[in-house]
């Protein structure tokens, strides 16, 4: 479990990340979601230890993810959004680099390259962004590490490889691993990430699982406008509306229109979650 | 299994840190290594068509060439392997590889300083040796080097005295290690202009020392200090000097190489 306690970062003089409080659970494959600039992927860096944290602290199974110990090293794998050309092969460079990952197969990266339609035998300096981005897709998923953070994972897939990377998120990551996935691009992510977590400049706005958001929020499909709702947005023949959900009704939930609720209605949606 | 060093997890990561050496920088090493046959051709082909005859390949010719090399492997390899480390991308990967830091650090530094000069040196003398049986080239490069040696010892250290060649070979090898740790130390702290950034930094240190020793000496009258320690035995007294000179040119980089692996950020 990752235990996130008053956590403070900044650069330089410009505060980003300020009293940030989480629990991140196992088992559970976490929306990181918000504007630009909010500091999602300053939040993954820090959970991988990439940065120091200034103020408060991250509890990662009674380890601090800044003294990269090769033991939590091995049980994590940040997915950066920019990954890096190596000039070496896909299967060479992942069977040298798995090796220090208890839990790497081989054989599995091999069948996640070849699920994602990617040339485990072209040299990755030579593949376009998106095969790139593949490739370490494939290795992420390979190492079966138990916390997994992928920031903007699906940026430069193409439509097809969208859907199989949600196949393969699915499939090759185990029941109790804890995955934290940041994202602009909810629709690609929508049907399998939950719990929500939304950032806003130096705070949470929300932290709540899907079933929590539909019990309180309604997300209406309708054709007629509910003066009550708190967002809504015109769509070819109907709404999408977001109100309050009074009446207890089952929803589902629509992570844009929640993500445009939550920015618009910052304080209610703080004091209802 | 030990946080700081595990023997397997280092010689596995020892192995891929060479490899990708390898890769990064192989064929660059193989075109320097080469250098003494391509500029023998060269040199040969020149005087073919200026003078319709072979001309002799001069040692001090094969010294400078060789120099100019082992300068040359020292400028750019650092940059080439690990100066990707400063890079979001390819460092973040370092960074995040669960090897230990003390590990990474033992490999960069058996990497640079035992296998890089070793295969160099392998190399570029095997090709330097198989050219010494053509006899427009002269005698190898290496008998050239100790005889050049033995003069140059002779001359400081009075006449028969006998310097240890084994010794030379090793203050060759220390001054290589300082050097190529004082880059490596260069391309793992700049972000750009590695190289340059480095020499006027090296340049920097250099004045302040110079400022240091001037301050020291007209503080304690080395002259006549330096007159005593030599009059006990100057062979003896110009090793300890040199010892620790090269001592500190070597420690002192390895532990800031460490800090600067165990605290980087991207």
């Amino acid at each position: 479990m990752i235990q996130v306690n008053n956590l403070k970062f900044s650069y330089g003089k410009v505060p980003v990340l300020e009293n940030i409080n989480l629990t991140l659970e196992p088992g559970r494959i976490y929306g990181l979601l918000g504007e630009n600039g909010v500091g999602k992927t300053t939040l993954l860096t820090l959970l991988a230890g990439l940065k120091k944290v200034q103020e408060g602290g991250i509890d990662t199974d009674g380890q601090n993810p800044y003294d990269r110990k090769p033991s939590f090293l091995a049980d994590i794998f940040f997915l950066q959004d920019e990954v890096a050309p190596v000039n070496n092969t896909a299967s060479c460079w992942a069977a040298s680099n798995g090796i220090f990952w208890p839990n790497y197969s081989q054989d599995k990266f091999l069948a996640i390259m070849k699920e994602l339609e990617n040339d485990s035998e072209r040299k990755m300096n030579k593949m376009s962004c998106g095969q790139l981005k593949k490739c370490y897709i494939s290795f992420a998923l390979a190492c079966g590490t138990r916390y997994l953070f992928l920031d903007e994972p699906t940026n430069g897939l193409d439509i097809p490889s969208k859907a199989q990377f949600r196949s393969a998120i699915l499939k090759y990551t185990a029941d109790d691993a804890t995955i934290v996935i940041s994202t602009h691009q909810v629709r690609d992510l929508e049907n399998i990430i939950d719990p929500i977590i939304i950032l806003d400049r130096r705070d949470v706005l929300l932290n709540a699982s899907l079933a929590e958001i539909s019990s309180k929020l309604y997300f209406d499909y309708g054709n007629v406008l509910n003066p009550a709702s708190i967002w809504s947005e015109q769509l070819p023949g109907n709404f999408i509306q977001v109100y309050q959900n009074l009446d207890g009704a089952d929803s589902k939930v629509n992570v844009e229109a929640l993500f445009n609720a939550v920015h618009k209605n910052k304080e209610l949606i703080k004091s209802l979650f | 299994m030990s946080e700081v060093f595990n023997i397997k997890r280092f010689w596995n990561y020892f192995v891929t840190d060479t490899r990708n050496a390898w890769n990064n920088y192989g064929i660059s090493l193989l075109l320097v290594a080469f250098m003494p046959l391509i500029s023998f051709v060269l040199v040969e082909l020149t005087s073919l068509v200026a003078n319709g005859s072979l001309t002799d390949f001069a040692m001090p010719f094969k010294v400078t060439l060789a120099w100019t090399c082992v300068i040359v492997v020292i400028l750019s390899f650092p940059v080439k392997h690990y100066g990707h480390i400063t890079d979001k991308r390819f460092g973040s990967d370092f960074v995040l590889l669960p090897v230990s830091v003390f590990e990474k650090t033992l490999s960069l530094i058996l990497v640079s300083c035992v296998v890089l000069p070793l295969f160099f040196v392998l190399v570029s003398g095997s090709v330097d040796l198989i050219l010494s049986t053509i006899p427009a080239y002269g005698d190898s490069l290496i008998s050239g080097v100790f005889q050049l040696f033995d003069r140059t010892a002779q001359e400081f250290f009075y006449s028969g005295i006998e310097v240890s060649r084994i010794a030379a070979v090793l203050q060759i090898l220390a001054m290589w290690t300082s050097s190529i740790l004082f880059f490596i130390l260069g391309a793992i702290v700049f972000k750009r202009g590695k190289v340059a950034k480095t020499i006027l930094v090296s340049m920097a240190l250099s004045f302040v020392v110079m400022l240091l020793m001037i301050a020291i000496t007209n503080a304690f009258d080395m002259p006549s200090v330096l007159e005593k320690l030599f009059a006990v035995d100057d062979l003896r007294a110009f090793n300890v000097i040199l010892n620790i000179c090269n001592f500190v040119g070597i420690a002192v980089p390895m532990v800031l190489i460490y800090f600067r692996l165990r605290t980087i950020k991207h």
